[in-house]
């Protein structure tokens, strides 16, 4: 037989994979660690892609309820001279609009006094300023999921029936719908407009409607939480009253009261503040506080908001803002949304981690079942390393296969967990349904977190987070049995039983 | 009679140390090893005939002495193996030694062809293995054949008998073209008529292939068949037992 040449050994030698796979195949312990890598990382991806959506969510929620920027004073009430204002701040570059606001705590009375939130918007400009487009149901909308508000209500007094057929579904479905456009201004504008409130009276209210002859009060727009717990219904004159700012005298004298009548609701998702905010139109609240200051002849306003095109750059507006309202107005503050309600987004952020840390807290288990079974792949294949040494393999080739062997493992199987994961996403909601028709369990209640499906945003950076631990984990918890396996005598390990 | 020394060693010795007790297992051996031949090493259990066999399959170090060996295709330049890093040392057992254990010692998990294989999986990287694979695998054919057991290819060694798992690993012994190979116990636990088809085995490999044997054996029958028959006792060899015949 002819001598072949002599040659340097290879950088991988072609038994290190080859070994490592028939090792992976032929072992139950290492299906038994694949699947907890795949559970765990299809957990980690689950989890992430819900906070990611749910944060996403909640963003857009608060910035419908809030505009991008907000001027306000250093008092209540105290931005006047509110047209020049204005045509300063429209001045400065990526602002979209603008429009003036009040807001004051005040008291409904419907069968008992309860507090509120009275919001003067500008109908037609407010649009260009917040999201309420999105949120203010049409008529036609409203008359649609009445009669399940209605129904919501009488059976108020068995839990489970009002649950089942609660209307949150039904509103969310139709804000939420792909096809829905947000309420243009002239939409918005009508309903503060006295003949579309008497037609809601004459719909909703005649009798009253007859008694008030041919005055109708103002109109408000509220929370659809007034209407599904039965504090208002549509077409209701109810009488809000509130405290006029800077008036001298006793107490009795600054109170101010007027009468309502309910034409419009509107449903943001923030159940707090759809359980308290009434809408009203700011040029009759204005009057109606008496923010009228004769030293600058102009209304008072509670602040200005604010819209800008471009919101990547909002900072450096707020800045352009400044630079050009404080030399005239020092007394004034610029604030973006995300300082008001920056805190809540913070928080959630935070738990989105807390969860992800606890999640790697319980990865490590993984991480030991990977170690686990290399360490016994090892102890039963002594005798074989001993050989493979013998027939010249090297230390740290004998080192590779068990690193190949935990590397393959924990790649694979955190390949099945992000399909798995990203299956599981896909088709959360129809699993979610399906255990609701089954057990009559809700895991997410729309009642409790105000949505009717459950949010799923995937995220890159949430694929590195999701396989960052079981590829980290499974390589340290390769090298220990790998290097055991290496440091182990050839002699011994020949004739290991 | 080959006269060309390939393998020699000199004042080899090995002690262990336990519980500070040393204990001199093998005490100044002197041994040349000659191109083609077969030579067996008997003796009792216990005197030191695997711990030399290790020592001169660089499975272990000696504590003291040295081994010169003259690898094939490098003239006749000899290199100390005492003082080769570990890489040289695997590289010397994959390319010019070959081993044959008592209890075989095929992995379990690879098929026949694959155990005999082997050693041209270690010695080849992925890329050069796939690309010489059925030249590779048409010789490893060929050495299960020489060893009547090509029938048995793609068996487990788990479904095979105690003498064509012995056959198979003196085909994995072989498949690098080895200059020498080391055999503890070959047919130690193989009954007396599979054993003598080893010797036979053995015998005509050595006379077509012109590889050495070192054999590590019991058997005297087995041993009676070398060239060349050393006695060992008490670490060392005894002078007056060394035969030297013609080839069988």
């Amino acid at each position: 037989m002819a001598a072949h040449s002599r040659s340097s050994p290879p950088l991988f030698p072609y038994y290190e994979l080859h070994l490592s796979l028939k090792y992976l195949r032929s072992r139950f312990s290492s299906i038994a660690a694949l699947l907890s890598v795949t559970f765990g990382v299809a957990v980690i991806w689950i989890v992430l892609s819900i906070m990611g959506g749910y944060i996403i969510v909640l963003r857009e929620t608060i910035r419908g309820q809030e505009s991008h920027l907000t001027i306000y004073g250093s008092a209540p009430f105290s931005v006047a001279h509110i047209l020049q204002l204005e045509e300063l701040i429209r001045s400065v570059k990526n602002v979209r609009g603008t429009a003036p606001f009040i807001e004051t705590l005040a008291m409904y009375k419907s069968g008992q006094l309860n507090p509120c939130q009275l919001r003067g918007i500008h109908p037609r400009r407010e649009l260009e300023v917040s999201e309420i487009g999105r949120y203010v149901l049409r008529p036609e909308e409203l008359e649609r999921v009445l009669p399940e508000i209605e129904a919501t209500g009488k059976d108020s007094g068995d839990g489970d029936k009002a649950k089942a057929r609660s209307p949150v579904v039904s509103i969310d479905s139709i804000l939420r719908s792909e096809n829905r456009k947000p309420l243009e201004p002239g939409e918005l504008e009508r309903f503060f407009e006295p003949e579309f409130t008497a037609k809601i009276l004459q719909e909703h209210n005649p009798r009253t409607l007859r008694a008030l002859g041919n005055t109708v009060p103002p109109a408000v727009i509220v929370g659809v939480q007034f209407l599904i717990e039965r504090k208002m219904f549509l077409g209701q004159v109810v009488e809000i009253g509130t405290v006029k700012p800077e008036q001298q005298g006793p107490m009795e004298q600054r109170f101010a009261h007027e009468s309502f009548v309910v034409v419009g609701a509107f449903k943001t998702g923030d159940y707090d503040f759809d359980s308290r905010s009434i809408f009203v139109h700011v040029d009759f609240l204005k009057n109606m506080l008496e923010l009228f200051d004769a030293r600058s002849n102009s209304y008072r306003y509670e602040g200005i908001r604010v819209s800008v095109d471009d919101f990547d750059r909002v900072n450096d507006t707020r800045k352009e803002l400044e630079a050009i309202l404080l030399p005239v107005a020092p007394w004034l503050r610029v604030i973006t949304w995300e300082d008001l309600k920056g805190n809540i987004l913070t928080a959630v952020l935070i738990e989105k981690f807390v969860i992800y840390f606890l999640l790697v807290l319980l990865m490590s288990f993984t991480g030991c079942m990977v170690l686990l079974m290399l360490l016994l792949t090892v102890i039963e294949k002594t005798r074989d390393m001993g050989v493979l040494l013998a027939l010249g393999a090297t230390p740290s080739g004998v080192v590779r296969i068990f690193l190949i062997n935990g590397l393959l493992l924990v790649s694979v199987g955190t390949l099945l967990g992000l399909g798995i994961g990203y299956l599981f996403c896909l088709y959360i909601n129809p699993i979610h349904d399906w255990i609701h028709s089954v057990t009559g369990l809700r895991l997410f209640p729309p009642e409790i977190y105000h949505m009717d499906r459950i949010p799923i945003s995937f995220q890159s950076g949430d694929v590195l987070l999701s396989i960052a631990p079981p590829l980290f984990l499974g390589f340290f918890s390769s090298l220990i049995p790998a290097f055991w396996a290496s440091r182990r005598d050839p002699i011994k390990a020949i004739h290991h039983a | 009679m080959h006269e060309q020394v390939i393998y020699s060693a000199r004042g080899l010795a090995k002690e262990y140390q336990s519980n500070r007790i040393v204990i001199s297992v093998l005490k100044g051996i002197d041994l040349d090893i000659r191109r083609g031949e077969i030579l067996s090493i008997v003796g009792h259990s216990g005197v030191g005939k695997s711990t030399l066999l290790n020592l001169l399959g660089l499975l272990d170090t000696p504590t003291s002495g040295t081994l010169h060996y003259r690898p094939r295709n490098v003239g006749n330049d000899q290199v100390d193996l005492a003082r080769l890093s570990l890489k040289a040392r695997a590289r010397i057992r994959n390319q010019e030694f070959g081993f044959v254990f008592q209890f075989y010692h095929l992995l379990p998990d690879l098929s026949l062809i694959e155990n005999v294989l082997l050693p041209a999986m270690i010695l080849h990287g992925r890329a050069a293995y796939r690309a010489r694979r059925k030249e590779l695998e048409a010789k490893a054919s060929d050495l299960l054949d020489r060893v009547g057991i090509l029938a048995r290819r793609d068996f487990s060694p788990n479904q095979l008998s105690g003498g064509e798992r012995q056959r198979a690993a003196i085909a994995r012994a072989l498949l690098n073209d080895p200059q020498l190979v080391f055999c503890d116990e070959p047919t130690g636990n193989l009954d007396s008529v599979t054993g003598e088809r080893i010797h036979n085995l053995i015998l005509d490999l050595q006379k077509t292939l012109n590889v050495s044997f070192v054999l590590v054996t019991h058997d005297e029958r087995l041993a009676r068949l070398a060239h060349r028959r050393l006695l060992m006792q008490d670490g060392v060899f005894v002078p007056q037992a060394e035969s030297i015949r013609s080839r069988p």
